[in-house]
């Protein structure tokens, strides 16, 4: 346990579900709609298990007086939400879709790593859960950049046109806010913003020299807001979607 | 009802995706306590976002109502983390014969022909615990119980 008022864990908890909702939203799209039939089914799975992890981020916070996970999701409006801008951006070509995909599992991996340490029991808890999963995710995304990278001029140049995208919104995963400092102080986030930071960006270079390809630098101050619910009209529009049958009928029960 | 007769009831609670094998067999029954008319079971999710997992709750709340359980309460628990390791011998054969490879890291031999001339398509497959394999031998896909593991560093 942890002696953090919950006014300063709840939007920490809430901000890391919605990037794990939002971006499984954004994944769920392609269902009917990927290049190929193993990718619907990829990708429909790989929505379901981001929008689960969602949920036990969701239900910790409820335990720490957030309203319920479903109220969260289907109630909220876009400035209520904590997630970074980055992840509500359309899904956009193949490419972009999988630049990112790898960008914010590789953020995950990072982050969750570290959770295993977290002074927070339940918070340990679930980056088990969360990792068992993740390294297929990574994998997948990894599998998928290679292919790109090493397939035609034009997989390239769409990979190349994605990571500038991506990393020119990228600062948004990283944003500080209120609530960072007396998390680490506490020991309930061991790794803050800034040493995240620079751990990405060893990652994604790691991962990138091999292809020959450069990651345009972290454009820092790019896609920022999104922690402190300054969203754009693309979350709007994914809420309307997300929220859209929830909203017919608010009482019913399912 | 005794912790034994939950779970004797438990046993025949299979699981909606896979309805061959029980929930016991697949190692998602954790703590069970049992007193005179209560009952507390608890459960671990196979995978987070598993859809499944709301149906398997009602399904053992109603087998137990129906074994004579006055007052019964399950819910899942995110400790100890499910793993492939817990599903039991039983369980494994139970997914061979439904024509699911038992989780294996490795070669995975076929279910149909036992051939180990097996390749994986994709580790995604139509529920969140199967990959997609094919056979060269017999030439029939098949799937694989997705292997779920703890690394070393993440235990």
């Amino acid at each position: 346990m942890t002696d953090l008022p919950d006014d300063i864990l709840r939007p920490f908890l809430i901000s890391l579900a919605d990037d794990e909702l939002v971006l499984g939203h954004r994944d769920s799209e392609w269902c009917a709609f990927a290049p190929m039939i193993e990718e619907d089914v990829a990708f429909a799975s790989i929505a379901q298990d981001e929008m689960g992890h969602g949920r036990l981020y969701y239900r910790l916070a409820h335990d720490h007086g957030a309203p319920e996970p479903d109220a969260l999701v289907f109630e909220r409006t876009a400035d209520g939400f904590r997630s970074a801008v980055l992840l509500e951006r359309p899904n956009g070509d193949w490419a972009y879709t999988v630049a990112r995909h790898l960008i914010y599992d590789i953020y995950d991996d990072i982050l969750t790593s570290a959770l295993l340490g977290s002074s927070m029991k339940e918070l340990r808890d679930i980056a088990v859960l969360v990792r068992r999963e993740e390294r297929y995710h990574l994998e997948h995304q990894s599998v998928w950049v290679r292919h790109l990278a090493g397939g035609g001029e034009d997989s390239r140049r769409r990979l190349e046109t994605a990571l500038t995208r991506v990393t020119g919104e990228i600062s948004g995963l990283t944003e500080e806010a209120s609530w960072h400092a007396p998390l680490i102080e506490a020991g309930v986030l061991p790794l803050g913003p800034e040493e995240i930071r620079p751990r990405l960006e060893g990652r994604l270079t790691e991962i990138f020299a091999p292809m020959e390809l450069v990651v345009p630098g972290i454009r820092t101050g790019g896609g920022l807001g999104g922690r402190l619910g300054h969203h754009t009209a693309d979350l709007e529009e994914a809420l309307r979607s997300l929220q859209e049958v929830w909203q017919i009928d608010t009482k019913a029960t399912w | 009802m005794t912790v034994q007769e939950v779970m004797d009831v438990l046993r025949t609670v299979k699981d909606p995706e896979i309805p061959v094998i029980s929930i016991t067999d697949l190692g998602i029954v954790g703590d069970v306590r049992a007193t005179e008319g209560a009952v507390e079971v608890d459960l671990l999710p196979t995978f987070a976002g598993c859809p499944a997992l709301g149906i398997i709750r009602q399904t053992v709340e109603r087998a137990l109502h129906d074994s004579g359980a006055e007052s019964v309460s399950v819910r899942f628990v995110n400790t100890p983390a499910w793993t492939t390791d817990r599903v039991s011998e039983r369980g494994r054969d139970e997914l061979r014969s439904f024509g699911i490879a038992p989780p294996l890291a490795g070669a995975v031999p076929c279910p149909f022909c036992g051939s180990e001339r097996t390749r994986r398509e994709s580790a995604f497959g139509p529920t969140l615990c199967r990959s997609v394999f094919y056979c060269d031998d017999c030439r029939n896909p098949f799937e694989l119980m997705k292997p779920i593991i703890l690394e070393a560093g993440d235990r």
